[in-house]
């Protein structure tokens, strides 16, 4: 384990990294997944179907084609993005469509009961949308949601293919040069522990708070 | 004034009732040749009668005779395919005269006329018995949390539920959901109160906690249309008994005229199975 903890430094380096595209990819994926979820199920009839093609085309390509697509893809729309913002539009666009699924989903099973008790007693469409649905439907979407993100950190390793420096990129230079391949992934192993775990208690505690008896 | 007519006795409603309350006065609620279909079906087919202010109409009549279907639209919850709907004189759904539909800021602002109770409750499951009751005040009418709370706790000691304010729906009996169903519909200071078999989803022994709420209503004048299958309830607290079938009104009277006198085989025939089940 000497060599593990001998280039621990390095590999905490490279972890800071993934931690930038993890919560990227988080945020931006959850930000716009949400806002489409929501359009996807309350929208117009163009809309939906446009949605759920791309829900559709997304689930049947792998995320490391996508990565390819968005590295080698986007100097050729004249935009030049360094390798690592490249990966993160990727990995959104990725999991922005599994977001939005599941907030579909999940808003779609809000009883459709509970939402005409909103509108008789006089409620908007925004205001059953913002008082009913989502908080109602988030509280079904949180399970899944959860799965989705640890899953989303953990794809950023897909980006060392396009050769950004993250943790897995650093893991193998560093196996490379020491051959210890089984202590460098072990300790790699529990720094992608280390940084989905919050997730998990974070979800366990937003689950307890949102629990109404 | 429109003084509040049954008294819950039975004697009350025979006197012969010629609209009591002006009848030169605008219906608080008029419904004039409403159809509804659904597909082929056609659900109602040209309902029209008015209900006065503070008189209560039941509508009784087997499962699938267009009752409920009709409470729905006089709130818009279903759009109906000609006919006219007026609560408190402004068109339900669609402008006066034409059959384009309303804007949604205007069917919104129309539904806060007529509160409207379900049959499975339908309370806001994230929200305590006192929240739901808020909402629609804070929300719609813009009330300050304060002035909603108060007039909130007021709603539900009337329904006494005052100390059960802070429990979710689902700490509370089917009897108690209803209740706070029935404050949430007040709390918007409805003209008309809408009940869509308020107790058929309720244990035998928790429908008249619920009922005596209603009777409370009307004894208040409150307008009211109730949706029932509690026969002697309906006789109780009717002004006006409809009885629907198949999509149309074929009674329509002061409830002991409409048992005395059915003009239809049908009313008879379905007096009679109700009349060994719901009467003790």
């Amino acid at each position: 384990m000497d060599i593990a903890t001998q280039n621990l430094g390095y590999l905490l380096k490279a972890a800071l990294v993934t931690l930038q595209m993890a919560v990227a990819t988080v945020v931006f994926s959850f930000l716009v997944g949400t806002a489409l979820g929501v359009v996807a199920a309350l929208g117009g009839s163009l809309a939906r179907r446009l949605l759920m093609a791309y829900v559709f085309v997304v689930r049947g390509v792998p995320v490391l084609v996508l990565i390819f697509i968005a590295f080698f893809g986007l100097p050729r729309l004249g935009i030049e993005a360094p390798n690592y913002v490249a990966a993160t539009i990727a990995l959104v666009i990725y999991f922005a469509a599994f977001v939005t699924d599941i907030v579909r989903g999940s808003i779609l099973a809000v009883p459709r009961t509970t939402v005409e008790a909103g509108k008789a007693i006089g409620l908007r469409r925004g205001q059953i949308l913002l008082h009913i649905q989502l908080p109602l439907g988030i509280r079904l979407a949180l399970p899944p949601l959860v799965t989705t993100a640890s899953i989303a950190v953990k794809s950023t390793s897909y980006a060392a293919i396009v050769g950004v420096w993250e943790l897995t990129y650093a893991s193998r230079e560093v196996v490379e040069r020491t051959l210890a391949a089984f202590e460098i992934f072990f300790a790699v192993m529990l720094i992608y522990f280390c940084i989905c775990y919050p997730i998990s208690l974070f979800a366990s505690y937003l689950q307890r708070r949102s629990t109404f008896a | 004034m429109n003084a509040p007519v049954s008294t819950a006795t039975l004697e009350v409603a025979s006197t012969a009732q010629t609209p009591a309350r002006g009848s030169a006065a605008k219906p608080m609620i008029r419904v004039s040749g409403v159809t509804k279909r659904f597909g082929d079906h056609e659900v109602l087919q040209g309902i029209s009668f008015d209900v006065q202010e503070g008189e209560v109409v039941v509508l009784i009549g087997p499962s699938g005779s267009g009752k409920s279907t009709l409470l729905r639209c006089i709130n818009f919850l279903e759009e109906f395919q000609s006919g006219e709907i007026h609560v408190d004189g402004e068109p339900v759904g669609y402008a006066d005269g034409i059959r384009k539909r309303q804007s949604e800021a205007d069917i919104a602002r129309l539904r806060t006329k007529a509160g409207m109770v379900f049959q499975n409750y339908n309370l806001f499951p994230h929200k305590t018995a006192i929240e739901n009751i808020m909402m629609g005040p804070v929300l719609v009418n813009g009330e300050n949390k304060s002035q909603a709370r108060a007039h909130a706790l007021e709603l539900l000691a009337k329904v006494g539920l005052k100390e059960k304010a802070d429990h979710y729906p689902s700490q509370l009996s089917g009897g108690q959901q209803q209740r706070v169903a029935i404050a949430r519909a007040l709390a918007m200071r409805p003209k008309v109160m809408l009940f869509d078999e308020v107790t058929s989803a309720l244990d035998p022994e928790l429908v008249e906690e619920v009922l005596k709420a209603l009777r409370d209503l009307s004894k208040e004048g409150m307008t009211m249309i109730i949706v029932t299958h509690e026969m002697q309830f309906a006789c109780d607290v009717a002004d006006r008994l409809l009885f629907f079938y198949e999509g149309s009104i074929v009674e329509d009277g002061p409830p002991k005229e409409v048992f005395a006198n059915p003009k239809t085989e049908r009313f008879r025939a379905f007096v009679k199975r109700y009349q060994s089940g719901s009467q003790s």
